[in-house]
């Protein structure tokens, strides 16, 4: 499982374009790769919100920007620090989540026992509560890829293409 | 080939601590997580209960000419008491109980005392330090009951023995 998972923007158009440029032209694009990265964030985080891997908040506030520069190179990144971020990125086969507390912590054993005491039943790819009906929070089996990190990216690339180009030309 | 890893004798000094000292009436304490449960039938009359869950040991070389080990033994202790579910001033009494088990894991001299003497087979080592890293209220365990509308609640306090292993 991989420590962070992220995507890089490091445009070979931008690194042209900025090669022997103003340090205001540099400035500018950094200004540029900070409010694009942050939009892919922002998107990313607001992609999670949007579907059921929502409990305690880790993966949305795991999400976060950063750009760094060195000489004529530019790097902007959208990473997220959870080990299961890209479970939820890519989707899954038939695969269970563990029911896991804020310290990563599962609770196997508790799924274990209610299922074997008929208090929990599988219905499709989901959990239910015997007794109330209800999907049980917090376990998941099957994850939809919702490409939380990709999609914005292609949203946003064009028009960072386009800015980069803008502020080159200036 | 010495032995290095204690977590069984660590563990069940746990447990004698809380066999012996409890200032509190539990029904059971055992060793291991919530399989060792009874049917949701007959839940009532087994809690309030405690577990005592080994995690891990994290370990790492504190003097490798000398061969000393640092562990860290991190334990859930859970205690799981009768919970209706219907009233909100249950929650302080049941925390208030749990407050007095993690009392007693970070006060007794049992284990700030504890150490298995080296030997040819045996690394040997004592207890550092322990300390109750938290208890939480708050916790999956609790959420999972009230989910599937079992009448018990889980006070979790996360304890952390430290232990250190002797020269060999």
């Amino acid at each position: 499982v991989a420590d962070s998972f992220r995507i890089i923007i490091e445009n070979e158009q931008a690194v042209k374009y900025l090669t022997g440029k103003e340090e205001s032209t540099k400035r500018r694009v950094t200004q540029i790769m900070n409010l694009v990265t942050r939009d892919i964030r922002d998107d990313a985080r607001e992609i999670i919100r949007s579907t059921e891997h929502i409990w305690q908040g880790r993966l949305i506030n795991s999400i976060l920007n950063r750009v760094s520069t060195s000489g004529d190179h530019i790097v902007g990144e959208v990473f997220s620090g959870v080990d299961y971020a890209i479970y939820i990125h890519e989707g899954t086969r038939r695969h269970y989540v563990p029911f896991v507390d804020r310290n990563g912590m599962d609770r196997l054993d508790l799924i274990w026992w209610a299922r074997s005491h008929g208090l929990i039943t599988m219905k499709g790819k989901q959990f239910i509560s015997t007794i109330t009906g209800q999907p049980i929070r917090g376990i998941t089996v099957g994850i939809e890829a919702t490409k939380f990190l990709e999609q914005p990216y292609q949203k946003h690339l064009n028009n960072f293409v386009t800015q980069i180009q803008r502020a080159g030309a200036e | 080939m010495k032995n290095f890893y204690y977590t069984t004798e660590i563990t069940k000094k746990i447990k004698e601590v809380l066999d012996t000292e409890l200032p509190l009436t539990v029904k059971n304490i055992n060793i291991g997580g919530f399989r060792l449960l009874p049917a949701p039938e007959v839940i009532k009359e087994y809690l309030p209960a405690v577990f005592i869950e080994p995690i891990e040991i994290d370990t790492e070389s504190a003097n490798e000419v000398l061969d000393i080990e640092a562990e860290q033994y991190p334990f859930q202790i859970l205690y799981t008491a009768p919970y209706s579910y219907e009233t909100q001033e249950e929650m302080l009494p049941k925390i208030k109980e749990a407050e007095l088990i993690a009392n007693v894991l970070r006060a007794t001299p049992v284990l700030s005392s504890f150490r298995i003497d080296p030997s040819e087979t045996e690394a040997g080592g004592m207890v550092v330090y322990r300390r109750v890293r938290g208890i939480r209220f708050d916790n999956i365990s609790t959420e999972l009951f009230a989910q599937i509308k079992v009448p018990a609640c889980v006070v979790q306090i996360d304890f952390d023995i430290f232990f250190r292993t002797f020269a060999g």
